[in-house]
């Protein structure tokens, strides 16, 4: 016979007890050790929660926490909760003491989905932040997602593989509390352009050419796909970025989009797609950008690899009169594996307005024509 | 006369996380044969490139008297990294992006030539590069060359108005290593040197201490945490010890040594700065000159020590042979290039007093040596006892003060030591301490102080390095401690693998203190 989930939590809970009761070693100073958070991770489908603890595990030996990864099942069917626990240590620095943390992992069915809050708070360790990792599609009156939603501190979505509508959704959600319960709100798709901005930012960080950024006369966004695919999470967050930050306006011409600049200039936009074995659907493989003023012209391009998408070619050529100069670099993204990605984004400061009008603004394009071809 | 409006700010740059990487420049390491430079300044630009904090626009050049090719400067400093660096191995294809921008010069401080053949090579390299006519000069040389390489830079007009060309925003920056001067005097005289080259603004004196993270996580922990603030004055704090403490001997730099001494190498900057971060006031801004406007009121702060005083305030010593982890070690005066009679300290220990509202009567006591009993560099905020215990008399010899420790290096972190009752059916108390380490907490792989300074230095930003009235302000205070040192009997002997000589500890017994271990 299964074991009710009240009686799943105590044990688990005495369980985690027991991690944290170790007496020191004779002669040594009784220590209490700082926790940093509650990293709780809902994962939907057991496959995608198995493999999001191997993800929690990496993280883990970074930052210290206590997670709590949570699959859910079946929420029609029986009710009952699945858990266990383990603690997760790895080796101090330089040979320091050994860093423990503990994960717990559950599965829930049934009202139990439902109920979710309440067994999560039971285990959550008092007094420090909450992080609610949410993977997949989500409405904000979820009845599994709202009261964890409010608990948390913090909330990262993956708009990668839930939805730009998700991310937009709970942005504004969360902007509609007041301010001293409002959740913070990442965004691992969002996490992972960090870099691509930062290239970007630095085709104009010379002050000759700031001016430029806000006579560009040209976009275009490459994203892995086959042609004719809607323009992804990625792209569209980066194409958001750039809007919000240069203040350009969608408008449409002729049913297509196209973008005008503040001084009414129109940006032609290109969306291309490219198939690319190595990227995830829907990754961002290239960007091209521009812009013009008087004699000064500049071409400036992002590609990654084709054989190694995790590495990128900035490239940038300056047209002046006559003169000519060009300047590349080879840099790495490193934003392909899950565990460095979530530990970034963990690392990120708690609220991003930048993140949320971004989504906002490229949440907006819903019923636009954005397809890459 | 016209002024040119501000520079627009990149719109792209406008709520961007991610960190920003340093300006196009070309960045000039003299020195590039040495110690420094291999072990600490090739592989922060390594990582720094690792976590793509380098813009596109970047050049190294390397200067030094040896005889290399652009090729074989390379392979020394790829040896170097692959050595050096926190992250290991080296990525094959980043370090062949990297080392394209690795260039050597050959030359002497001294000779006018070296910097005609580097200014033509700058020249190559803005156009080849993209390096904007910006220029980072490092100074990884000992301070006898400071001058004449910053005469060098001046008379080649490698810096000021001509450096720039038709280009109003290009810039040009030096980086000099401590020791700055060995005594106010010729601080001042090198601050009046580089004067003739250099603004202040274009000058960032490194002491790397700076750029360690828990030194600047005490600035978070003061005046970021409401709880500390109202208890870290007079009334609540009893003394503040600050120790520097190296297991390891002079390590073959005996000349360099001799010369120093554990005063002029450790106290006068790096236990000086740790202190004014520890009593500074809070600054209005995080603006470099705010903040080092209120190091420079502690430092004013001072109570200068009259010749006399020395003696009761200052301990000084010389490491004998003795034991460190266990394996037997020479005396100072056995190491290679030290003299036989050498009455150069090793160790120093001194009593401060910090003249102010908030520190009046309080002790800052201060020790800094080399081959004491392991390497720990920690600041300890040690309370008052309660005025008054409700706990039996007979259980009371459990009770000590609550400390406050922040702990610079190795284990970088802040612990909290209090009393708590042990568990029984009597009260038995006894102390607990709260530990915070920052490799738990956030990771191991913190960017080395190196890292932090240089890109800083790239993009202009002055916080962490000293200003001229700081370090001519540290060595005023100091300068009567050596004055005094040099007319007194020789260093008392401490063994190698013990905490300092016997007479350190009376500095604190008189007050009713004592060191701690940390």
């Amino acid at each position: 016979m299964s074991e009710a989930p009240g009686q799943v939590l105590g044990r688990i809970e005495q369980e985690l007890r027991r991690y944290l009761s170790s007496p020191p070693p004779p002669g040594e100073l009784p220590t209490a050790h700082a926790s940093t958070r509650n990293l709780v991770v809902i994962g939907g489908a057991p496959e995608i929660t198995s493999r999001w603890v191997a993800v929690v595990d990496e993280v883990l030996k970074v930052i210290p926490a206590r997670a709590i990864v949570v699959g859910l099942e079946d929420p029609e069917g029986p009710d009952s909760l699945e858990a266990n626990s383990s603690a997760v240590s790895s080796p101090g620095e330089g040979g320091g003491p050994v860093v423990c943390s503990e994960r717990v992992t559950m599965i829930a069915r049934g009202a139990v989905c439902e109920r979710l809050a309440s067994c999560v708070e039971m285990l959550c360790a008092s007094d420090v932040p909450t992080t609610l990792v949410w993977i997949g599609r989500v409405h904000t009156d979820d009845p599994t997602f709202e009261p964890l939603a409010r608990d948390a501190d913090r909330i990262i979505l993956d708009a990668g593989h839930g939805s730009l509508a998700s991310l937009a959704q709970v942005v504004h959600w969360a902007g509609s509390l007041p301010g001293s319960d409002r959740p913070g709100v990442a965004d691992l798709a969002w996490t992972r352009l960090a870099p691509w901005q930062e290239l970007c930012a630095r085709i104009f960080d010379e002050p000759n050419l700031r001016e430029l950024a806000t006579k560009i006369s040209r976009i275009a966004i490459t994203q892995a796909s086959p042609p004719g695919v809607a323009l992804g999470s990625d792209g569209g967050l980066m194409l958001g970025w750039l809007a919000t930050r240069l203040g350009l306006k969608a408008t449409s011409l002729a049913g297509k989009l196209r973008l005008v600049r503040p001084n009414e200039g129109a940006v032609r936009l290109d969306l291309r797609a490219q198939p690319a074995a190595r990227n995830p659907r829907g990754a961002l493989c290239g960007l091209e950008i521009e812009a013009r003023t008087g004699e000064l012209a500049l071409r400036a391009t992002i590609t990654c690899e084709k054989d190694d998408a995790d590495k990128a070619l900035w490239h940038r050529d300056i047209e002046s009169g006559s003169k000519r100069e060009s300047i590349e670099q080879r840099v790495r993204l490193r934003s392909s594996e899950a565990a460095p990605l979530l530990e970034r984004t963990l690392r990120r400061p708690r609220y991003d307005q930048t993140l949320a009008e971004s989504a906002t603004w490229a949440d907006e394009l819903r019923d636009e024509e954005v397809t890459c071809g | 006369m016209p002024t040119s409006p501000p520079l627009a700010p990149n719109p792209l740059r406008r709520g961007l996380v991610e960190d920003r990487a340093g300006e196009a420049c070309a960045v000039v390491i003299f020195g590039a044969s040495g110690d420094l430079t291999r072990r600490k300044l090739m592989p922060a630009l390594y990582n720094l490139a690792w976590s793509r904090a380098l813009p596109a626009g970047i050049a190294i050049v390397g200067v030094a008297r040896g005889e290399k090719t652009d090729d074989s400067f390379r392979a020394g400093m790829r040896e170097a990294v692959g050595r050096f660096s926190r992250r290991k191995p080296i990525e094959e294809a980043l370090w062949a992006d990297f080392e394209r921008g690795l260039t050597y010069v050959r030359g002497a401080a001294s000779d006018p030539a070296t910097y005609e053949s580097l200014r033509a090579h700058l020249a190559r390299l803005d156009a080849d590069r993209g390096t904007g006519k910006n220029r980072l000069f490092y100074l990884a040389v000992p301070p006898s060359e400071f001058g004449p390489i910053v005469e060098g830079l001046r008379a080649s007009r490698l810096v000021g108005d001509a450096a720039r060309g038709q280009d109003p925003n290009a810039w040009s920056r030096v980086v000099f290593e401590k020791p700055f001067g060995h005594d106010l005097a010729s601080a001042r005289e090198l601050n009046d040197t580089i004067a003739l080259a250099f603004n202040e603004s274009q000058v960032f004196r490194i002491d790397h201490y700076l750029g360690k993270e828990t030194v600047q996580n005490l600035l978070v922990l003061r005046f970021a945490n409401l709880l500390f603030e109202p208890v870290w004055g007079r009334e609540h704090v009893d003394h503040v010890q600050i120790t520097v403490a190296e297991d390891i001997g002079v390590e073959g730099r005996g000349r360099f040594y001799e010369q120093t001494g554990v005063t002029r190498d450790i106290v006068e900057n790096h236990l000086m700065q740790l202190l004014c971060l520890t009593a500074m006031e809070p600054p209005i801004s995080l603006v470099a000159d705010a903040v080092r406007d209120e190091k420079v009121k502690v430092l004013r702060a001072l109570r200068p020590m009259e010749l006399a005083e020395v003696n009761h305030n200052v301990v000084r010593g010389q490491y004998a042979r003795g034991t460190v982890h266990g394996e037997e070690v020479p005396a100072y005066v056995e190491e290679p290039d030290v003299a036989a009679n050498s009455r150069v300290e090793t160790y120093v220990a001194m009593r401060c007093f910090v003249d102010n509202w908030r520190w009046s009567g309080v002790p800052f006591y201060v020790r800094a040596g080399k081959r004491l009993a392991r390497r720990v560099t920690e600041i300890a905020i040690v309370f008052h006892e309660v005025p008054r215990t409700l706990f039996r008399a007979s259980r009371l010899s459990g009770i000590t003060p609550n400390v406050l420790s922040v702990r610079i290096q190795p284990d970088e972190g802040i612990a909290l030591r209090f009393i708590s009752k042990e568990p029984g059916q009597q009260t038995v108390l006894r102390d607990v301490a709260m530990d915070f380490r920052y490799g738990a907490a956030f990771g191991s792989n913190t960017p080395e102080a190196y890292e932090r300074l240089l890109l800083d230095a790239m993009r202009g930003e002055a916080t962490l390095f000293t200003r001229r009235d700081e370090v001519e302000a540290q060595w005023r205070y100091i300068d009567p401690v050596l004055s005094a040192l040099g007319s007194e009997a020789p260093p008392l002997t401490y063994p190698a693998g013990s905490w300092g000589p016997d007479k350190a500890d009376d500095l604190l017994t008189r007050d009713g203190c004592r060191w701690r271990k940390p």
